[in-house]
C-alpha cells in the first residue's frame, strides 16, 4: 500500500536517471570511441562508435623514407600501437603495479601488528599510541607533501622507487580499521593458540588474519584503487626519471608533448591506464561496493 | 468506534501462500488477540488490516465501508510497533505530536520559520499540547516529554508508543507484539495495564502476540491461527476449556496438554496404552489422540480402576503452590507432565511408581485430521 | 586479560609509531619552521623572514585569488556532489529493476584515474572538435534551440538566451573563458566524487528501520517529502557526517584537474591550494612560501574536521 508508484512516476525515475547515465559515461564513451578512430574521424566526428576502420596513410612514416604503399595503418591498431610506442607505457604499467602491490604489502605488515596490540595486547602507552594514531587521521599525506619531498631529497632519495612508496606505507586509517575488526575477535580464539604454543607474532598472521579477510579486502581495495590512481604525489616526487613513471604520470606526458596531431594514441593511452580497474570493478562489483561502505561505516 | 470485518482474506508472497482465507468480525469495543505460533501469518493479518500491506484477494470494511482502497493513514487505526518505532530524533512530546500535526495543521502551518505567520496556527497548536499533556498523564510519562526515545527504558519506550498512538483517538489500536521486547516482570505487569486502559478507553484492540499467556489473559476473544488459518475463534474461557482442534490444545495452556496414542474401535471405545475409557466416542476413525491437561489428572498410589495408567517419576518440579510430575506412561518414551497438589506428593520422588488418571469428563479426543471428537453422553 | 605483553607490543607498535613521526608528525614541523624562512632546494642554509610568507598570504592579490579559488570550489562541490549522491541514492533505491546497472554507472568516475579522465574530459570540452560544443552546435536552427531558447515562455526573448547567443557566437570555451573555467572544473570534481557519496548513502538507506516508514505512514506522513523529513534524513544523519567531512578534505585537495588542464589559470581563477603548493614550492623552489600555504592548508582541514566532530556528531547519534 505504501510507496505504491504509478508506472509513470517509474518512467520519470528511469528517465532522470537515465540522463544522469548518459552525462556520467559520456568521457568513458569519448575515451574509447576515439582510440579506436582515426584522426580524421575524431576532428570530423564520425564513424559511430567503432569508427570505419578505413586505412589512412602514416604521414610520419613516409617521413622516414618509406614509400607510401606500406605507410597504411588501421586506426584503431595504429592508435595503440602508439600508445606504447611513443612513450615506454608497458613501463609505466609495470611501475604502478610494483608501487601499488609494494605499498599495500608494506602497510599491511605496518598495520596489522598495530593494530593487534592496540585491540587486543595490555601495554604500557597503548591509549598514547592510540592517541598518536587518532591525532594522525587529521593531517592527510597529500598536504604535507611537500616537506616530505624536501625530507627525501634531503637524504637524495628523490626520483627512487623508495620515494614514491615510502610515504604512504603508514597507512593510519588501515590501522583503524583493521583495529575495529580485530576487536570483534573473541579473545578465547586468541588465548586458545597461545595455550598451544602459538607465539603473539603467530598469532597475528595465524588467527587475527583470516578473521579478518574481508576488511583486509576492503582495504586493499581502497589502497590499490588510491594509489594506482595518484598523481599528485608521484608528480612531486618524479622529476626526472621518467623510467619511473606511473601511470597518469605518463598519461600527462604524453599529453605534454601532444600536439594535436595524436588524440587518437593519446585517448588509447588513456584507456590503457583506466581499464584495469575498471575491468577489476566490473568483475566485482559487490565486493568494491562492500569496501567502500565497510570503511565509510568505521 | 466501529467494527471491523474481514471477509476471505488470502495473502500470497511469491508462491507461499500465508494467508488462506481469513473471515473475521470483530465488535467494536472489544479486545481481541490474534495468537499463533511464528510464522501463521497473524501479523501480516495485522498489517493488511492497518493498510500497510495489501491482500491478495478478500475485502476489509471498517464500520461496513470497505477500506480496500484506503491507504493506512487515512483508515484512522493507530498501531504500536513491536520495535515502538518512535522516531529517535525526537522527543517524547514531539514524538506525540506527530501524529496530530501531521493531521491537523496544513502544509504552511507546519513550515519551519514562515509558519509562525500563519493566523490561528497558535491555537491549534495549543490544543495539540493539550492533547499531549492529557495523554501522557494517563499513562504516566509526563516527566519525561522532553528526553528522547534513547534515554527511556524499555517500559518507558512502550508508553511513549502508546500515547503516539492513543493520541490520535483512533477507531482501532493495532497492537504487533508490543510486550516481547520487555523482561518478564515488566510483561506480567504491562498486560494487567494493558486490559486496564482498554477497559478506560473503550476502544477496539486488535492484539498479535505468539504469547497464549497474554491472549488469555487480556483477550476478549481470540483468535489461535496456524498456517494462514483461523483454527479457532471464541473466549479464552472456551478455547482453553474446549479446544476444537489438537493444535488449539496444544498450543493454549501451559504447562502443554498430554497426548496419548489412542485406538478407537467400531463401537467408539478408546484405548490408549492399554488402558480403555469408560466413555465413548462418536467416530467413525479407527484412531487418534487423547489429550488430558496437566490439572486434570488424579494421582494414586494404587489403581483404583480399569482407568488408570501406570506411571514412573523422573522429575519433580515444585513451583511452591504447586507441584509437577515429569515421567512417562510405562510402556511409553513419551514425557507427560501432571500437576498436583503439596499433599500429594510428600511420598513421592524420582523412580516411584504411581498411578495416573484423568479426571471424570476432563479427556479430550482429536481425530487423525486434528479435529476435536464428541464423547457420547452417557 | 591481567598479562602484559609490553615487549612484544613495543615490536609490533614500533613500526607503526616511528613511520607516523617521520612521515606525518615531523613534516608539519619541519614545514612549519621553513614557512618562516626564504628556503630554496639546492641553497647552503637559508634566512629567517619571520611572518613576510605569512603577510603575501593575504596581501597579494595571487594569494587572495588562491583561497578564492579552493573556497569557491569547495563550496560548489560539497553541497552538490552531496545532494547528486543522495539523490541518486533514494532514486536507485526507489525503482524497481535496473537499479544495479545505474549504481554501477554512477560509480565509475570514482574507479578511473582523475588524471586520465580530466584529459578526456578536456578534450570532450574543446571548443570546436569536442564533442559537447559539437553536440549542442548541431542543435542550432532545430527544435532544440526553439527548446532551449526558452522562447515559448512569454516574457523571455528568446535571441537574449544562452543557447540562441551561442549559436550565433560560438559555444563556450569552457576551459579558456574565465567565466566558465571554475565552473567546469567543479563539473569534473562533481562528476568524480557522487557516486562515491551515492555508494554511502545507499548503505546508510538500508540501515533505516522499516518499521520506522510505518509508522510514519499510519502517523499520516503520506507525502514522499515529509517521510524523507520525519524519518529519512535524520536516520541519515550518521552518514551525512561522514560524508560531509570526507568530500570537503577531498575537495581541499583537487589538483589533477587543475594541473593538466588549466594549471591554475586563465588568470588564478583555478589557482587552487594544492597547486599553488606544486607550483611555488615545487616548480619554483620557493620552499618557504610553499611550506607557508602548507601549514594554512592544514588549519584548514584541522578546523573542518574538528569543528564537524564537535558541532554535529553529537546530534546525531541518537541511540
Amino acid at each position: 500500500m505504501i510507496g505504491q508508484s504509478s508506472p509513470f512516476r517509474e518512467s520519470i525515475k528511469h528517465a532522470v536517471l537515465i540522463l544522469g547515465a548518459l552525462i556520467v559515461i559520456l568521457p568513458f564513451y569519448v575515451m574509447t570511441s576515439y582510440s579506436m578512430k582515426s584522426q580524421n574521424e575524431i576532428v570530423t566526428n564520425s564513424g559511430g562508435f567503432f569508427g570505419i576502420q578505413e586505412q589512412f596513410v602514416d604521414e610520419y612514416c613516409v617521413k622516414l623514407g618509406n614509400p607510401r604503399k606500406s605507410c597504411m595503418e588501421t586506426p584503431i591498431i595504429y592508435n595503440y600501437v602508439q600508445a606504447f610506442k611513443k612513450a615506454p607505457l608497458l613501463r609505466y604499467l609495470l611501475n604502478g603495479v610494483i608501487i601499488t602491490a609494494s605499498i599495500f604489502l608494506i602497510q599491511v605488515i605496518v598495520a596489522l601488528p598495530c593494530a593487534y596490540a592496540l585491540s587486543k595486547l595490555r601495554f604500557w602507552g597503548r591509549d598514547v599510541v592510540f592517541g598518536m594514531v587518532l591525532f594522525s587521521l587529521l593531517i592527510p599525506v597529500h598536504a604535507i607533501a611537500l616537506p616530505i619531498y624536501i625530507m627525501l631529497s634531503k637524504v637524495g632519495l628523490t626520483n627512487t622507487y623508495a620515494s614514491l612508496i615510502i610515504p604512504w606505507t603508514i597507512s593510519v586509517f588501515g590501522i583503524f580499521l583493521m583495529r575495529q575488526f580485530f576487536m570483534t575477535v573473541p579473545d578465547d580464539l586468541i588465548d586458545a593458540a597461545r595455550m598451544d604454543g602459538m607465539s603473539e607474532f603467530g598469532v597475528i598472521w595465524k588467527v587475527m588474519l583470516p578473521t579478518a579477510i574481508p576488511a583486509l579486502l576492503a582495504f586493499a581495495i581502497f589502497s590499490v584503487v588510491a594509489h594506482w590512481n595518484d598523481y599528485f604525489w608521484p608528480r612531486i616526487a618524479i622529476t626526472g626519471a621518467r623510467d619511473l613513471y606511473t601511470p597518469p604520470l605518463g598519461m600527462r606526458d604524453f599529453k605534454g608533448d601532444a600536439d594535436g596531431s595524436n588524440w587518437g594514441p593519446m585517448m588509447a593511452t588513456a584507456t590503457i591506464i583506466v581499464t584495469p580497474l575498471i575491468v577489476a570493478f566490473l568483475l566485482a562489483q559487490k565486493r568494491f561496493i562492500e569496501g567502500i561502505t565497510l570503511t565509510g561505516m568505521k | 468506534m466501529a467494527g471491523i470485518t474481514l471477509k476471505n482474506i488470502t495473502k500470497k508472497f511469491d508462491d507461499t501462500e500465508v494467508l488462506k482465507g481469513i473471515d473475521l468480525d470483530i465488535a467494536d469495543g472489544e479486545f481481541l488477540t490474534l495468537v499463533g505460533a511464528s510464522g501463521c501469518g497473524k501479523s501480516t493479518l495485522l498489517r493488511i488490516i492497518a493498510g500497510l500491506e495489501s491482500q491478495s484477494s478478500g475485502d476489509v470494511a471498517i464500520d461496513d465501508t470497505s477500506v480496500n482502497s484506503v491507504r493506512a493513514s487515512k483508515r484512522d487505526l493507530a498501531m504500536v510497533f513491536q520495535s515502538y518505532a518512535l522516531y529517535p530524533h525526537l522527543s517524547v512530546q514531539q514524538n506525540m505530536e506527530t501524529p496530530l500535526r501531521l493531521r491537523d495543521l496544513s502544509f504552511w502551518e507546519r513550515f519551519p520559520l514562515l509558519s509562525a505567520f500563519v493566523p490561528g496556527r497558535k491555537s491549534k497548536i495549543k490544543a495539540i499540547n493539550d492533547l499531549v499533556a492529557e495523554t501522557a498523564a494517563i499513562l504516566k510519562i509526563g516527566h519525561l516529554l522532553e528526553r528522547k526515545p534513547g534515554q527511556l527504558s524499555g517500559g518507558q519506550r512502550q508508553r511513549v508508543a502508546l500515547g503516539r498512538a492513543m493520541v490520535r483517538r483512533p477507531v482501532a489500536f493495532l497492537m504487533d507484539e508490543p510486550l516481547s521486547n520487555l523482561d518478564a516482570a515488566l510483561r506480567v505487569h504491562m498486560r494487567a495495564e494493558l486490559a486496564e486502559l482498554h477497559r478506560s478507553l473503550g476502544v477496539t484492540f486488535i492484539y498479535v502476540t505468539h504469547d497464549q499467556a497474554e491472549a488469555l489473559t487480556m483477550s476478549d476473544r481470540m483468535a489461535v491461527m496456524m498456517d494462514g488459518e483461523i483454527l479457532q475463534l471464541d473466549t479464552p474461557d472456551r478455547i482453553y476449556k474446549n479446544p476444537n482442534d489438537r493444535r488449539v490444545a496444544d498450543f493454549i495452556g501451559s504447562p502443554k496438554i498430554n497426548f496419548f496414542p489412542g485406538e478407537f474401535d467400531k463401537a467408539g471405545r478408546v484405548t490408549s496404552y492399554g488402558v480403555a475409557l469408560e466413555r465413548r466416542l462418536n467416530t467413525q476413525s479407527s484412531n487418534g489422540v487423547i489429550g488430558v491437561r496437566p490439572e486434570h489428572f488424579q494421582l494414586f498410589s494404587d489403581a483404583v480402576d480399569n482407568e488408570c495408567w501406570p506411571f514412573t517419576v523422573t522429575h519433580k518440579e515444585s513451583l511452591g503452590s504447586d507441584f509437577f510430575l515429569h515421567g512417562h506412561i510405562n510402556g511409553s518414551q513419551q514425557r507427560t507432565v501432571a500437576r498436583a497438589t503439596p499433599e500429594a506428593v510428600v511420598d513421592v520422588s524420582i523412580g516411584t511408581e504411581i498411578f495416573l488418571r484423568a479426571a471424570p469428563g476432563a479427556a479430550m479426543a482429536f481425530g487423525a485430521d486434528n479435529r476435536r471428537i464428541d464423547f457420547l453422553e452417557d | 586479560m591481567t598479562t602484559h605483553h609490553n615487549a612484544v607490543s613495543y615490536w609490533f607498535v614500533a613500526p607503526a609509531v616511528i613511520l607516523m613521526v617521520v612521515i606525518l608528525v615531523a613534516p608539519v614541523f619541519v614545514a612549519a619552521v621553513l614557512s618562516f624562512t626564504d628556503y630554496s632546494l639546492g641553497n647552503p642554509g637559508f634566512n629567517w623572514v619571520g611572518v613576510t610568507n605569512y603577510a603575501k598570504l593575504i596581501g597579494r592579490s595571487t594569494y587572495t585569488k588562491m583561497l578564492l579559488a579552493s573556497a569557491t570550489y569547495v563550496i560548489v562541490v560539497v553541497p552538490v556532489s552531496i545532494g547528486l549522491g543522495l539523490g541518486a541514492a533514494l532514486l536507485i533505491n526507489s525503482v524497481k529493476r535496473f537499479g544495479d546497472v545505474y549504481k554501477t554507472i554512477y560509480f565509475l568516475p570514482v574507479m578511473a584515474a582523475l588524471l586520465a579522465m580530466a584529459i578526456v574530459w578536456e578534450f570532450s570540452l574543446h571548443p570546436t572538435i569536442g564533442l559537447v560544443n559539437k553536440t549542442l552546435a548541431s542543435g542550432c536552427g532545430t527544435w532544440v534551440q526553439d527548446l532551449l531558447g526558452f522562447g515559448w515562455v512569454p516574457w523571455v526573448d528568446s535571441d537574449q538566451s544562452w543557447f540562441v547567443k551561442s549559436c550565433r557566437d560560438g559555444f563556450p570555451l569552457w576551459f579558456g573563458d574565465r567565466t566558465y573555467t571554475m565552473g567546469t572544473i567543479a563539473f569534473i570534481g562533481i562528476w568524480q566524487a557522487f557516486g562515491f557519496n551515492m555508494v554511502l548513502y545507499l548503505a546508510g538507506l538500508t540501515s533505516v528501520p522499516r518499521e520506522l516508514y510505518h509508522a510514519a505512514e499510519i502517523d499520516g506522513a503520506v507525502a514522499g517529502w515529509e517521510r524523507f523529513r520525519l524519518v529519512t534524513w535524520p536516520m541519515l544523519g550518521p552518514t551525512t557526517v561522514f560524508v560531509v567531512t570526507i568530500t570537503t578534505i577531498r575537495s581541499f585537495q583537487v589538483f589533477d584537474t587543475v594541473e593538466s588542464i588549466t594549471q591554475g589559470g586563465p588568470s588564478k581563477s583555478t589557482y587552487v591550494m594544492m597547486y599553488a603548493i606544486y607550483e611555488k614550492g615545487v616548480k619554483q623552489n620557493l620552499i618557504g612560501m610553499g611550506s607557508a600555504i602548507t601549514i594554512v592548508f592544514l588549519a584548514f582541514v584541522l578546523f573542518l574536521t574538528l569543528a564537524q566532530r564537535h558541532l554535529v556528531e553529537r546530534k546525531v547519534h541518537y541511540a
